[in-house]
């Protein structure tokens, strides 16, 4: 399973309300290794170098539930299957970022997985962002 | 009874002597026939085998999200 590595500036601009995570659209972005962003240094997507989505289908998350069970705040989102219709430029990291948000600067990024390795995908391939439909993409708990 | 039979014999024997080139005439087509259709389609059988192991082997590539966790404390 890949780490979830959460972007520093998403913490506070979720405090400042500059997410709604229940309503906003989240996307995914998919940028190389040698352009592996990173959790303190890039916090939206005009800090990173995404690949060309030349070949690529829709990369909108549809988002399956926001709500919070005795405390516990869980975003839940539906798996994103990326089909290619020919050749798709290599990529290996996988960026979630709100594509709603515009305050303070717009696309805020919200965390990445790594896939491990290098990713091509050739004409009718798929991958796969498996969310996890238990615990959900993000969980927000109060000790 | 020879007499009635020479003739039925002399024909007889004319037309097997006449269908005996026409059968290995056939034979030879067949195996003309057979020599350049099974090949053909152990090249079919092939290419579709071939075929088939390349989409068996097309990977479908998931990266399995771990879910963020946050704790906001006071």
């Amino acid at each position: 399973m890949a780490t979830f590595v959460r972007f520093d500036q998403f913490v506070e601009d979720l405090a400042e309300k500059k997410h709604d995570l229940g309503a906003d659209q989240l996307e995914v972005a998919l940028t190389t290794h040698a352009n592996l962003p990173t959790s303190s240094g890039d916090s939206y997507l005009a800090d990173i170098t995404v690949i060309s989505y030349t070949n690529l289908s829709a990369r909108t998350i549809t988002t399956s539930s926001s709500a919070q069970t005795t405390g516990t705040y869980k975003l839940t989102l539906t798996d994103l299957v990326l089909t290619a219709s020919g050749a798709v430029a290599t990529f290996r990291h996988t960026v979630i970022f709100n594509q709603t948000q515009s305050s303070p600067t717009a696309d805020g990024l919200i965390g990445m997985y790594d896939y491990g390795g290098d990713v091509t995908l050739a004409n009718l391939e798929t991958f796969t962002v498996d969310f996890d439909a238990t615990n959900g993409f993000i969980q927000i708990t109060s000790p | 009874m020879e007499a009635k039979c020479a003739p039925l014999v002399k024909e007889r024997d004319a037309l097997r002597a006449e269908m005996e080139p026409r059968e290995k005439r056939l034979n030879a087509l067949n195996n003309a026939l057979r020599a350049i259709t099974q090949p053909r389609k152990g090249r079919i059988e092939l290419e579709l085998a071939s075929l088939n192991k390349a989409l068996s082997d097309k990977v479908m590539r998931a990266v399995e999200a771990d879910t963020g966790k946050m704790e906001v404390t006071s």
